[in-house]
This record gives C-alpha cells, structure tokens and sequence, in this order.
C-alpha cells in the first residue's frame, strides 16, 4: 500500500475562491458551503511532520507540515470559513466571496506551513486578498484600504528582512521556535506584530476593518491577527516584550473602544484587546499560558465573528452603525440582539461560554508565573471588556434609548451564521474538554471550580456597578479618537504640504537672489566695459605714451636697486 | 424612520432596572459563596473574600476615568477625517 500525499487544506479554498466568479448562484453557494467543510475535513487528514515538500531556489518549501498547534488553528480558521460563507450566502459581490475565500486559504497555508519562506508567502498573499475584501465594499473603502495595505507592506517588508537574514545566519528556513537574540529576530517579531494590531500602527485595524461589507469584516476579523497569533506562539514563544506589547494592547483596546461611537469599529478596538490578552500570554511563554493563547485564538475567532456578524446585521437591516443612532432594537431584532449578547458574553468570559475556559486559562498562566502585576492588569482587562463589549455594545444597540427604527431580524442565512457561532460559543463553554484535548500541551487544568465561578462573576458584576454608576458619563458622541493614523492621515500630509510649500518659497527666494545678483553684475560689467565704459574707452596716444614711459622708468629704478 | 424622541434619565432607569435587580442578586449570591467555600488566592493580597468585588468595581471605574481622560484630550467631531 502506498502513502497518498495530503493535500493541503488551504488549497481547497482558495480554489473554491478562484472557482466562485464563474459559478452560477446555486452551484456558488453550494461550493461556498462544501470547500470549508472539506478544508476542515483534510485539516484532520494531514499526519504530524512535514509531508509535502516542493524545492524551491536551492530550498525546500514545507507544504503541508503537521503540528498540533497548525492543527488548532486550521480547525478554527475552517469553522470559520464556513460559518462566514454561510452568513456571507447572500453576498452578491463575487469578487469579495472569491477574495475572501483566497484569504482564509492563504492563512490555512501558514497554519501549515513548516518553512519560513511558505510562511512569507501565504503571508503576503493574505495582504493581497485581505485588501480586496477591504475595497470590495466601495469607494468609501479605498483610502482606508489603501492605508491598509500600506501598513501590510510595511510588515512584510520587515517580516522578510528578519527571514532573509535568520536564513543567511542559520542556514535553516524551518519554521520553529525562536529568540529575541539577533536583529534578524526582532525584525520578524516586528513583522508578526504589525498584523496583531501592535502598536504604533495599532490603527489600521479600527481604519480599515469596520469599512468593509457586512459581510467581509467577518472574514478580516479572523484571520490576519489570529495567524499572526500563530506565528508568535510557534516562533517566538517566552519573548518577555510581548508581554508589554500585549498589555498595552489589552488596554488600547478597551479605552478606546469605550470612546468609540460606530458599533462595528468598537469592535475592532476590541479584537486588538482580545489579541493582546493572547501577546501577553504567548509571551509569559509556560506551557498553560501558551495553552491559554492558542485556546483564546480559537474562541475569540468565533465569539469575534459572532459579534461582528451581529453588527452586520444591524448595519445591514437599519443603514446605521453608530450608538448614537441606535437603540432599542431587542424587540424587533430579537435573534440578532440574543445572539449579539451571546457573543458579548463570551468575549467578557462569562461562567458558561467559551470566553470563560480559555480567557481563564491566560489568568492561570501568569499566576502560576508569579507574575503578580501582569495577572492584576490581565483581570483588570477582563473587567474592562465586559464594559466595554459586554454591557456597553449592547446596551446602546438593542436597549438604552427607542430609537424609533421597526426594523426585523436579517435574511435567513444571516441568522444561521449568527445561530450556528452562538451555539458555539455555549457549545464550548459546556463541554471545554474537546477543546482542551486539541491545545499544544497537555492540560490539567479544570475552569468550572466554584471558586473560580463565584469570583469570576464577582469581578464581572462589580465591573457591571461600575458601569451602571458612570452610565450617565458614558453617553455616545458623534466623534472619533485621534489615534497614531493622525501622523499618516493628517498629520503627515500636512507636513508634506508645509515642506513643499517652504520649499517651493525658498525656491522663489533663491532664484530672485540670483537674478538681482547676475544683473547687478551685468550692470557693472557694461558700465565699465559698454560702449561708454572706462575700460573699453579708446585712449589718446599721449596718454598712452605717458604711461609706458612710467612703467619703464619703474621697471629701470626696480632693476637698479635689485 | 427617524428617531423618535431623545432619550431621558427615567427612562433609561427604567429599563436597567431588571439588569441591575439580578446583577446584584448574583453578585451577592457569589460573595456569599466565596465566602463559605473558603475563598483562595494566588498571591496573599488577593486572599480575602471579595477581593474580586473590590477589585472589579475599582478596576471599572479607573478604566472609565482614564478612558473619559483620553477622550478630552483626543476626541474629536466624526467628520474630522474626510475619507
């Protein structure tokens, strides 16, 4: 009997992406639904080890290479593409549908990829397909897609350098666990944490995400973060910067998501507090915190999608995205405020969702680490984002004010999309072991304790007083929060016009200069060598004489003396 | 399908009303039982029996200040950007 080479799974959707354009409705979206199922079923097909190698510039580029942690990812991004096409059903921009498709098959590649240079690759490649769902929504999109783009060069451009120079040192292109020990490593760490939302360029997440489709911010919301989570937890694991990092963007995150008025970009200022509970933990680097960061990757890519499917929705059903515009929507949306709430507490790790079995595990993690400061600022990071997302997000969509709006729940695979990743997020919360038994490192770890629930709703509800008591300060505003995309959005263009504008008026300066200068000179050298000029007179024949006559005189007195 | 009427204080109270009856009665109900199953911490300062309740209302209202700090200094008008 001979082995069969395994296939890998990302190539099923990105050939199903290639293939939807020229696909008739039906047929379209019966591929939609049947490639992310097949991709999830090879995902388990691939054997541990690299089993696909291509050579490639003297290399060998590994396909197709099975780790437990590739596999974790792979299953998730899978369910997620599936539970994005079953939402995005009614999607009638095909080239979003196809680019999209490209992209969760692009980041499949890198879930499975064993060398750095595939890596790079699939990489790039989601960069390109994420841009395109960014701009399939319109021309509103193109600036923000543009900036995005810009960002994601700017990481690759890093991220190649760093693989560039790993390879000339070490000769080796595998992909496996590094250190911060080389500029060639930073430079990858900075390449992997661009697409994590770290910061300075956190912003192009919150720019460019909420401006896509309803339906294409499901699929950015996944796959871009998550596979730069993956590549973190597989090639830098232990690096105490990402520990900073990650609690900077915990709390990046919450405050400005608290200010934050549009309900979709509220959002992705939470996906960069998510991710940055998953840096923080990735970065303690022990075995239950890295457990903690991949099983948060995988709960948080549903619970995320659900929320922002849940803000689609409202998009979609109502033409707002703004709080302020929003507002009692519970009764006439009801699946997509109860679904909506699901999310929201799941992400706030809610005792019985899949929020709670992971996010504990990244609590656990820094306390077995003795990390007293770190575990203080992780809790608190919970309570913020039970505000911010669970009691907040809510509270001014489906609650707070009638905003009038007698709007009903969304087409019916809009509601199955929300339906399917909500019973998933209490799905996991109930059962955490099937989860568990899927993590990079044995787990010995058991979330449903009673202590662990009673103080975990303690420190929620409290949140939940806080919230109540300041409620009256927290009123929307129809404003945005300056953020770092000031420098390349206002603040570097308005540069560049001051240095052009000053540079254009020394110019100016310089040249009337040089002008009033060459005519002064050619004023001076006509007056004494024009046509009435001393030096350009004729001289009388006395004159003339008189004058050699004294320099020979001159010459005779110099010579007699000398 | 414009907005009805803008929102007031009684209102609002009104509607939070049974959030806040069975927030409460939870968040009693899990001090109550942290403190008879024998509450345990990680690091000795969080070793008493709603520490989480203190530290959570404290840590709420911190991130809101700081928050509502930024926003003074950074927010700005929703038409600031024009793209």
């Amino acid at each position: 009997m001979t082995a069969s080479l395994p296939v890998p799974p990302g190539l099923v959707l990105i050939v199903a992406g290639l293939m939807l354009p020229a696909l008739p409705p039906r047929a379209r979206r019966a591929v939609m639904l049947a490639a992310p199922l097949l991709a999830l079923a090879l995902v388990w097909l691939v054997p541990d080890g690299p089993a696909l190698s291509l050579p490639f510039l003297g290399y060998h580029l590994s396909l197709c290479d099975g780790t437990a942690a590739g596999r974790l990812f792979g299953t998730v991004f899978a369910i997620m593409a599936f539970g994005g096409a079953l939402y995005a059903l009614g999607q009638t921009n095909v080239v979003e549908l196809t680019a999209a498709f490209f992209y969760a098959g692009s980041a499949l590649g890198v879930a499975f990829a064993g060398d750095l240079i595939t890596v790079f690759v699939f990489w790039e490649l989601m960069a390109i397909a994420s841009t395109v769902v960014v701009w399939s929504a319109g021309p509103q999109a193109a600036g923000a897609g543009m900036r995005y783009a810009s960002v994601h060069l700017l990481g690759g451009v890093l991220l190649m350098a760093g693989i560039a120079g790993h390879i000339v040192a070490t000769g080796s292109t595998t992909f496996t666990a590094m250190h911060t020990d080389s500029l060639a490593h930073w430079l990858m760490i900075a390449g992997f944490l661009v697409n994590t939302g770290a910061p300075p360029v956190s912003a192009w997440l919150p720019d460019a995400y909420p401006r896509a489709s309803y339906s294409g911010t499901v699929f950015l919301s996944a796959y871009t973060t998550k596979t730069a989570v993956y590549a973190l937890l597989v090639g830098f694991p232990g690096a105490e910067v990402l520990i900073v990092v990650g609690l900077y963007m915990v709390f990046y995150g919450i405050f400005y998501g608290v200010l934050e008025n549009d309900i979709r970009r509220i959002l992705s200022y939470s996906l960069v507090n998510q991710v940055g509970f998953m840096v923080t933990a990735i970065g303690i680097g022990t075995p239950m915190a890295l457990n903690g960061a991949a099983a948060h990757a995988f709960t948080h890519i549903i619970y995320k999608a659900l929320l922002l499917m849940a803000a689609g929705s409202v998009m979609a059903m109502t033409g707002r995205s703004k709080c302020s515009e929003l507002g009692g929507l519970f009764r006439s949306m009801p699946v997509t405020a109860i679904t909506g709430i699901i999310g929201g507490l799941s992400i706030s790790a809610v005792p019985l969702t899949s929020g709670f079995i992971s996010k504990a595990m990244i609590g656990e993690g820094a306390a077995e680490a003795h990390m007293a400061i770190v575990w203080l600022l992780v809790t608190a990071g919970a309570v913020g984002v039970f505000i911010d997302i669970g009691l907040k997000w809510p509270w001014y969509i489906f609650f707070a004010k009638d905003s009038g709006l007698k709007v009903g729940d969304p087409p019916l695979a809009m509601r199955a999309g929300m339906t399917l990743f909500a019973f998933l997020c209490i799905a996991i919360g109930l059962f955490p072991g099937a989860l568990y038994a899927l993590l990079p490192f044995p787990v010995d770890y058991t979330p449903y304790t009673v202590g662990h629930v009673a103080t975990m709703l303690q420190l929620l509800l409290a949140g939940g007083v806080a919230f109540v008591l300041v409620l009256p300060l927290l009123k929307r505003t129809a404003t945005v929060t300056l953020d770092t995309d000031w420098l390349w959005r206002t603040g570097g263009p308005a540069l560049a016009g001051a240095l052009t504008t000053g540079a254009i008026r020394a110019r100016t300066a310089l040249a009337v200069r040089i002008r009033s200068g060459a005519d002064r000179l050619v004023r001076t050298i006509y007056r004494h060598h024009g046509p009435g000029g001393i030096l350009a007179a004729s001289w009388p024949t006395g004159r003339m004489a008189f004058w050699a006559t004294l320099l020979l005189a001159a010459y005779l007195v110099l010579y007699y003396f000398g | 399908m414009a907005e009805k009427q803008p929102d007031n204080s009684d209102a609002t109270t009104q509607r939070l009303q049974p959030f806040v009856v069975v927030g409460a009665i939870v968040l009693l109900a899990s001090l109550v039982v942290d403190e008879v199953f024998g509450h345990q911490g990680f690091f000795g300062f969080d070793g008493f029996a709603g520490f989480y309740a203190l530290f959570g209302l404290l840590a709420g209202l911190v991130i809101i200040a700081l928050a509502k700090g930024i926003g003074a200094a950074l927010k700005r008008p929703d038409t600031y950007y024009d793209d």
